[in-house]
């Protein structure tokens, strides 16, 4: 029985509150127009129970629709600025994602690489893209590509890795150093560096092989996928 | 009080218009638009008095309160369509009163489509498919 007093109560104020607005409304040629209004009002609060059970909350669908129009908003511009806020803030978690799944893949490759072929690497670069899946949902992901940076020793051993290391970080400074001293000191940093890459290169095929091998068999990948530098073409790029 | 104050400014007002419309009549229009205002400004305190008993009255019966927005929003267009109708009415301009009369009937009923569309809504699914 309380459902029934209050859809009583609410009856009664309606109407009361109607019989208001008749009496204070200022003139006769607004008079029908929101007599109407009022009519369609107390129609609806008698309906309620009904309409109650068949949409849910009408009172809040009633109060969602007037300050719609209060704020001058068509419906579908809001639903779309939303869908489209929301589809940006998906692509940027997506991207993020993808670029720490890519951080990671690539350190992961870059230590089973130093151990597996003794390579001393110093960088791996993994690019990872999304794939499509159902629905548009970002089912998984597909390496797009993964350049791998040797570091510039000649001895391929694991050995030698640590000391292969330190000399990559010297070399660069060492060139700088002799380009600020004199003319012949440049000159001859530079025919060293020239023969340090022309002995590079010759080796270079012999250590790119192993290594592409290994990442495509390994990780499944095709091996035009995989660039490999060696430490010359790097000096090269910085020179 | 205010009755009696509302009632000696409209008096007023009304003999200075009668005595400048023969001079300037686009002054006469002015006076008329302010002491509408002012004696709108006068009555907001008491209407703002009344609004707040209705609400009050509203919330302890349950009513919905957008049952009572609805209500104010038609009173508060037809009063203000009416002022702004009257005052140009005055002014003899009857075509642009009717405008603003017709502005006023069409945003009332505007207030009636999200009731309409709950209604036939029910109706439609009352109906058997």
């Amino acid at each position: 029985m309380d459902w029934l007093g209050g859809w009583l109560k609410s009856v009664v104020m309606v109407v009361l509150f109607a019989a208001f607005v008749d009496l204070i409304l200022p003139s006769k040629a607004l008079e029908r127009y929101a007599r109407l209004v009022l009519s369609l009002l107390i129609l609806l609060t008698l309906l309620s129970p009904i309409v109650k059970l068949f949409t849910e909350s009408p009172e809040n669908q009633l109060a969602l629709e007037l300050e719609r129009q209060e704020k001058g908003l068509p419906e579908e511009v809001q639903l779309e600025q939303i869908m489209a806020q929301a589809e940006k803030i998906k692509d940027m978690q997506q991207s993020q994602s993808l670029q720490w799944a890519g951080n990671e893949l690539a350190r992961v490759m870059k230590e089973e690489i130093e151990q597996e072929i003794g390579e001393a690497v110093q960088e791996v670069k993994v690019m990872l893209s999304a794939v499509a899946g159902k629905d548009k949902e970002y089912a998984s992901a597909a390496i797009r590509s993964v350049d791998v940076r040797l570091a510039g020793g000649e001895l391929a051993h694991e050995e030698v890795i640590k000391e292969t290391r330190q000399p990559i970080n010297v070399t660069p400074v060492d060139s700088v150093q002799v380009h600020v001293e004199s003319n012949t000191s440049e000159r001859k940093g530079k025919a060293d560096t020239e023969e340090k890459a022309e002995a590079v290169s010759k080796t270079q095929a012999a250590r790119e092989e192993p290594v592409r091998r290994y990442i495509s068999r390994r990780w499944d990948l095709k091996p035009d996928l995989i660039t490999i530098y060696m430490p010359g073409q790097e000096q090269d790029k910085k020179l | 009080m205010e009755m009696i104050q509302v009632v000696g400014l409209g008096l007023i007002a009304t003999v200075l218009i009668l005595i400048v419309k023969e001079q300037k009549p686009l002054f006469a229009f002015l006076l008329a638009v302010s002491t509408s205002v002012l004696i709108f400004l006068l009555l907001i305190g008491k209407i703002g008095n009344v609004l707040s008993m209705l609400e009050d009255l509203a919330e302890n019966s349950g009513v919905q309160i957008i049952y009572l927005k609805t209500v104010l929003k038609i009173i508060g267009i037809a009063y203000i369509a009416e002022m702004g109708a009257q005052i140009v009415r005055d002014a003899g301009q009857e075509s642009i009163a009717s405008k603003i009369e017709m502005a006023g009937k069409v945003l009332i009923l505007v207030l009636a489509v999200p009731i309409i569309g709950i209604i036939i809504e029910t109706v439609l699914k009352l109906l058997p498919a």
